[in-house]
């Protein structure tokens, strides 16, 4: 699969690793979702780390739409976004098109509706799991080109345990 | 870091170890990342291990994970101690980072270490790089050494082991510390059975169908595995057991 990438990936990859490994942060970490994000062709990047029920959840915004943010931290709107009802399920990187198919209800499709006046259409999102605690962390990316194509899920998947793991050091300062 | 310097391949090699550190938590993981690292630069041998190291001074060195060094030339190091008078050791101890062994000779004064390298180079140990991390907190010190007897280690593998260190040292602090191996992970062959079909993302009742069991039983083994696992849900418990390399 590594093979597969062109060196302008790896080394593009490898950067945010690096980045994601030395970031001491929440400022740091999110120059690594922004660098991410580039590396991604995307516009928007957000990360949210939540206890297994939800009833603890933080937050960093990369670049996401401050207004929009700022509504999904104070509506608690993670409790109804089907991306992280998916991930609490099934953590694994996604793309959004794949989980709006399978989210036909009519609170998932008011949520999309509602995040697509934002320009949050089309995007890909990476679940992991901490072992440690069993928190789940979602890092999610969005706009720009949108194609989001097999390539750049590819390469989410490749970064986020590396940003998972930085979350993780970030949590513990 | 420019990484534009390093060769494609290189940089292929360098992920895939990077990618393969992050849940390795086994010797046969480890010297599978040391034997992967020991190719891209050119070594002939490799070795790693911690050290005690307080009020500036090594005590012992511990949880050796050896790939490849001569077993003879061990023996020698360990019952003569001299990781004492080891300059690699020293200078890995005091600054920590990576180091291509030329140039702590020459800092060292290659007249203190004569002694050390004629007998290290008896075995072929002559030229290498190493790299380490010196914890002051905790009073110890990793390091990984990747040796040969002819001077082939330039700057340019010495990078690629700076970049390598801080991934492949992770892999080797889970390992050695063996935190994680403590806690009770004691599961029943019809449970690692079990884990695999969760890992797969199967439902208790797919569970039961495919085992030709009920779903009461089904849900009765994913429960324990939980509990085993000190899971909170499901997916925490297939998170763990792919940390734990119980899934693949």
């Amino acid at each position: 699969m590594i093979n597969s990438f062109s060196k302008t990936e790896i080394v593009g990859i490898m950067e945010t690793i690096e980045a994601a490994h030395y970031c001491a942060n929440e400022a740091g970490f999110k120059a690594v979702l922004q660098k991410a994000a580039y590396l991604l062709d995307a516009q928007y990047s957000v990360c949210g780390v939540g206890s297994s029920n939800l009833s603890r959840v933080s937050s960093v915004n990369g670049s996401y739409p401050k207004e929009w943010f700022d509504a999904y931290v104070a509506e608690r709107l993670y409790l109804y976004d089907p991306v992280v009802r998916y991930q609490m399920n099934f953590p694994s990187t996604v793309n959004w098109r794949n989980i709006s198919r399978h989210c036909a209800d009519e609170e998932s499709r008011a949520f999309f509706a509602r995040a697509s006046a934002y320009g949050l259409v089309n995007g890909l999102s990476s679940g992991v799991y901490n072992h440690a605690d069993g928190a789940l962390s979602i890092f999610s990316f969005a706009g720009g080109s949108g194609r989001f194509d097999a390539r750049n899920k590819k390469i989410l998947e490749t970064i986020a345990p590396h940003l998972n793991i930085a979350l993780s050091r970030l949590r513990t300062i | 870091m420019d990484y534009n310097r390093f060769a494609k391949q290189d940089l292929a090699a360098m992920l895939e170890i990077i990618q393969s550190s992050i849940a390795c938590n086994t010797e046969d993981g480890v010297k599978g990342l040391m034997d992967k690292t020991r190719i891209l630069v050119c070594a002939d041998y490799s070795i790693s291990g911690f050290g005690d190291w307080r009020n500036n001074r090594l005590s012992l060195i511990k949880n050796i994970i050896n790939l490849n060094y001569p077993v003879e030339w061990m023996k020698i190091y360990n019952q003569l101690k001299l990781y004492e008078k080891d300059p690699i050791i020293w200078r890995q101890a005091a600054e920590g980072g990576v180091h291509l062994w030329t140039e702590t000779y020459k800092l060292f004064g290659e007249k203190t270490s004569k002694d050390f390298i004629v007998r290290a180079s008896d075995f072929g140990i002559k030229h290498g790089v190493s790299g380490g991390i010196t914890s002051a907190a905790d009073g110890t010190m990793s390091i990984m050494t990747f040796s040969g007897p002819k001077e082939r280690f330039k700057q340019y593998h010495r990078a690629i082991l700076n970049v390598l260190l801080p991934h492949v040292n992770q892999a080797l602090t889970r390992t050695c510390m063996g935190a994680l191996r403590e806690r009770n992970f004691r599961l029943t062959a019809r449970e690692y059975e079990i884990l695999k079909w969760m890992k797969d993302g199967k439902t208790n009742w797919e569970i039961s169908s495919i085992l030709n069991i009920s779903e009461r039983t089904a849900k009765f083994h994913v429960q324990n595995i939980e509990h085993k696992l000190n899971a909170v849900n499901r997916p925490h418990a297939v998170a763990i057991a792919y940390e734990m390399g119980f899934v693949h």
